[in-house]
């Protein structure tokens, strides 16, 4: 009896786990089997730095390279605002001795990395943009700064965690060493525990920087949407949002739809690429 | 105190109250915006107007987006339990383990939008599931399962040693030693663990965009049923301009439910700290 | 077969790190036999050996041969050589659950049912070990809110609940106090009655008091090996004169 229930339980979790390793793989060879077939039509070269996205004109044309730059411009834009605000905080809290705030604190921030992507777009459009469009006189607010400037909230709170992970550890570590030399809490901070953590505050901005370029409602409500070479206060679209918008419309099996199942695929790659390069950096 | 650090002192300070207050101005815009919106009709009524949404209420989305959370967590949970088991009480090979837990970090690194994709191409037109909440509830599985894996694997890693081989040395199989003694043990983690996830599956509106949701559907019948959820129609209520006042009143909704789902996974750090000065 | 456990030509190593060398021994049924020497020795190897917990480490490697019984352990199903071989470890183990529950959660896997039948092996194994007294009327209480020695007195009544035929013990009274570890002591010599027991110990007083054999490890081997009075009184060895003079570990 017990014997059968624990060959129930290896054949259980080894099929499981395969199930869930073969599920990456399954997802990949989907995305790509649907990408390539567009590849008879355009070559790799001009889909990914073309610069006309048209795909229902009467000569459809397929360059992703605007979409691109756009999403790399809001997730760059995005770090730059949230990684020194990240960064202090996290300081902040690894110094934290008392551990009813501290860990108050970290609720907080577990709620805000909770908060639905949509209810960040909603207010991003009714603060942000507004804010924006008074502030420099635009017509439309909609831009990558305003989409940077919601992607940095939205990253924050993983930047936060992360960072202060590591620097909590260290901070423990050298704590009474240090005190013992007679220097204060902050000159610690700033001389041992900031250069220390180097190495963790680059893993908090890849991760911040793959969760930022794979996000899509909120960034598609407060970016503007137009498949253009992004500027700052211009408008843009990033991937997500271009397959998130267009492919409710685009016909079964079409040009289009293989076009959007391409921009998926580059994107997924890199984001893949991404947090496998996390999850090294990390290790080290 | 020593000048050079005041600008230190100042640059933590600010971002922390920075990071902290935002959660309650974002608390207070919506549950300000939303005063007046909330009624019970709202609650309890189907969508109605023209357009769809402009009118009436929000029942439908609410119950779609409980039951294909449910679906989600039901699912994710089950895979990440045996693979969380299988690597830390089975997978004897150090190699495997890496290839694994690569794997699975991969999977988290899949956007949301083209988990999407995949559920649409996969799930609804080739295993013929149609736009249903079934379709939507197992791609919501794939994106928070890496999530709950992660945190349980690490969780059943960090057992004491010796309380495993304290049941080994009782003559006691692995199935059992789970069972009775980790299952019971972690039983409040897991569950708060799975809530977490299932706040997230709840909040997603791109993969089931893709894969099932509506503007306007009844509360599914089946699980082949199409359903509305809380974040598309806030989505579409604002997106499309529909009834800011509606979307406000939504976005409490779906706010509140969060909520709670955090406030229920924090239960047992809660009870923890309550000992704690 | 007058030998309950005998171990021959036993040699374990861990990655290139060898921790025993060849020992051989032998001991009879409800004897004490109390194992000590420095620390890294191989004593705590010895038993993880012994009842085969040491082979789930990955890197483990062990050659000679162990015969529980005149049988060699590895023709014995895992699960019945560890029902029948306990082991107590150093620190106190109880499982996070009721005391009723911890005593209970062999004997269910093992196949006793009814509560009757459980109820009446549990008390008397409490008994046997002198906690029932002190909890009989708090079994549904958390076992972490035992103190040290009661939880030490659980791990025992929890290994004896299989009723196993040799207990080894790991140092069960390096984390108690003086009164405990008398309760304890006193407790192992009233088990033999009934139980082979090995104890491993770095407290030679202790081997002395209470041991019928005592074995002396260094570097993995097996130095010297006689019965308890004699060791003390008339080691052999130079290295064993040597430790029992506090020269070293």
């Amino acid at each position: 009896m017990n014997q059968t229930l624990e060959k129930l339980f290896i054949l259980l979790s080894t099929i499981f786990t395969v199930i869930s390793a073969v599920l990456l793989f399954l997802v990949i060879i989907f995305i790509a089997k649907e990408s390539m077939l567009i590849f008879q039509e355009v070559n790799f070269f001009d889909f990914i730095c073309g610069l006309t996205w048209n795909p229902l004109a009467g000569e459809p044309r397929v360059g992703i390279l605007p979409m691109i730059l756009a999403t790399f411009y809001v997730s760059i834009v995005a770090i730059l605002i949230s990684l020194p605000i990240g960064i202090g905080c996290a300081l902040e809290l690894a110094a934290l001795e008392n551990e009813r705030l501290k860990s108050f604190c970290t609720s907080i921030l577990g709620v805000l990395a909770g908060i639905p992507s949509v209810i960040y777009g909603l207010i991003g459009l009714l603060v942000v943009v507004k804010f924006l469009e008074k502030k420099f006189m635009l017509a439309a607010g909609e831009s990558i700064l305003s989409g940077g400037i919601v992607l940095a909230v939205m990253v924050l709170p993983y930047i936060v965690s992360s960072a202060a992970e590591t620097m909590e550890k260290s901070y423990v570590q050298y704590k009474e060493t240090s005190l013992a030399l007679g220097v204060s809490k902050s000159y610690m901070l700033r001389a041992l525990i900031l250069p220390n953590a180097k190495g963790a505050i680059l893993t908090s901005m890849i991760l911040a920087f793959s969760r930022a370029m794979g996000e899509t409602m909120a960034v598609m409500m407060v970016i503007g949407n137009s498949p253009i070479l992004p500027k700052l206060l211009g408008k843009g679209e990033t991937i997500p949002a271009l397959i998130a918008l267009e492919i409710g419309t685009a016909g079964l099996g079409s040009l289009h739809y293989h076009a959007l199942f391409t921009a998926g695929f580059v994107l997924m790659i890199f984001l893949i690429f991404l947090n496998a390069l996390f999850y090294t950096t990390q290790k080290v | 105190m020593n000048v050079t650090n005041f600008p230190l002192r100042c640059w933590t300070i600010i971002s922390t109250v920075l990071s902290i207050g935002l959660l309650f101005f974002l608390l207070g815009f919506v549950f300000l915006k939303a005063q007046g919106v909330i009624t019970l009709n709202f609650i309890l009524a189907k969508p109605a107007g023209f357009p769809v949404g402009s009118a009436g209420g929000i029942w439908p989305a609410i119950a779609g987006s409980l039951l294909v959370t449910l679906i989600a967590s039901l699912f994710a949970s089950i895979l990440a339990f045996f693979s969380a088991v299988y690597m830390v009480f089975y997978c004897r090979d150090a190699r495997i383990h890496l290839i694994l837990n690569l794997i699975i970090q991969c999977i988290a690194g899949i956007p949301s939008i083209v988990l999407g994709l995949f559920g649409y191409a996969f799930l609804v037109i080739k295993l013929k599931l149609g736009l249903s909440i079934l379709a939507s509830g197992l791609t919501l599985a794939i994106m928070i399962f890496p999530f709950i894996q992660i945190r349980l694997q690490k969780l059943f890693q960090e057992t004491s040693k010796q309380l495993l081989e304290a049941s080994a040395s009782l003559g006691i199989n692995q199935a059992y030693t789970i069972f009775n003694l980790l299952l019971p043990m972690y039983r409040k983690q897991f569950l708060s663990i799975v809530t977490l996830a299932s706040g997230f599956a709840m909040g997603a509106a791109a993969p089931v965009m893709l894969t099932g949701c509506m503007m306007n559907a009844p509360v599914p019948k089946s699980l082949a049923s199409p359903f509305m959820s809380l974040p598309y129609h806030l989505y579409v209520l604002i997106g499309q301009g529909i009834s800011l006042e509606n979307a406000y009143g939504t976005a409490f909704v779906l706010m509140t439910l969060i909520l709670f789902l955090n406030l229920l996974a924090a239960i047992p750090t809660i009870l923890r700290m309550r000992g704690k000065p | 077969m007058k030998d309950h456990l005998i171990l021959k030509d036993l040699s374990v190593a861990l990655g290139d790190a060898e921790i025993l060398r060849k020992v051989n021994l032998a001991i009879s049924r409800y004897k004490i036999l109390a194992v000590i020497g420095p620390s890294g020795c191989g004593k705590t190897t010895l038993l993880r050996t012994i009842n085969r917990l040491i082979e789930e480490e990955k890197q483990a490697r062990v050659s000679g041969e162990i015969l529980f019984k005149g049988k060699s352990i590895h023709q014995i199903p895992l699960a019945k050589l560890r029902k029948d071989i306990g082991l107590v470890f150093q620190q106190p183990t109880p499982f996070p659950m009721s005391i009723y529950d911890n005593l209970a959660y062999a004997l269910k896997y093992h196949g006793v049912r009814g509560k009757d039948n459980l109820d009446k092996i549990i008390e008397a194994k409490l008994k046997l070990c002198g906690l029932y007294e002190e909890v009989k009327d708090h079994l549904t209480m958390s076992a972490l809110k035992l103190s040290g020695g009661q939880q030490q007195r659980l791990s025992i009544a929890r290994s004896l609940c299989v009723e196993p035929e040799v207990l080894l013990m790991d140092e069960p009274c390096s984390s108690l106090d003086i009164h405990n570890t008398k309760i304890i002591e006193d407790l192992i010599v009233k088990l033999s009655e009934q139980y082979t027991i090995v104890i491993v110990t770095h407290n030679l007083q202790q081997a002395r008091r209470i041991a019928d054999y005592t074995a002396f490890f260094l570097e993995g081997k097996l130095m010297e090996m006689n019965n308890t009075e004699a060791f003390f009184a008339n080691p052999q060895e130079e290295e064993t004169k040597q430790y029992l003079q506090g020269l070293f570990g």
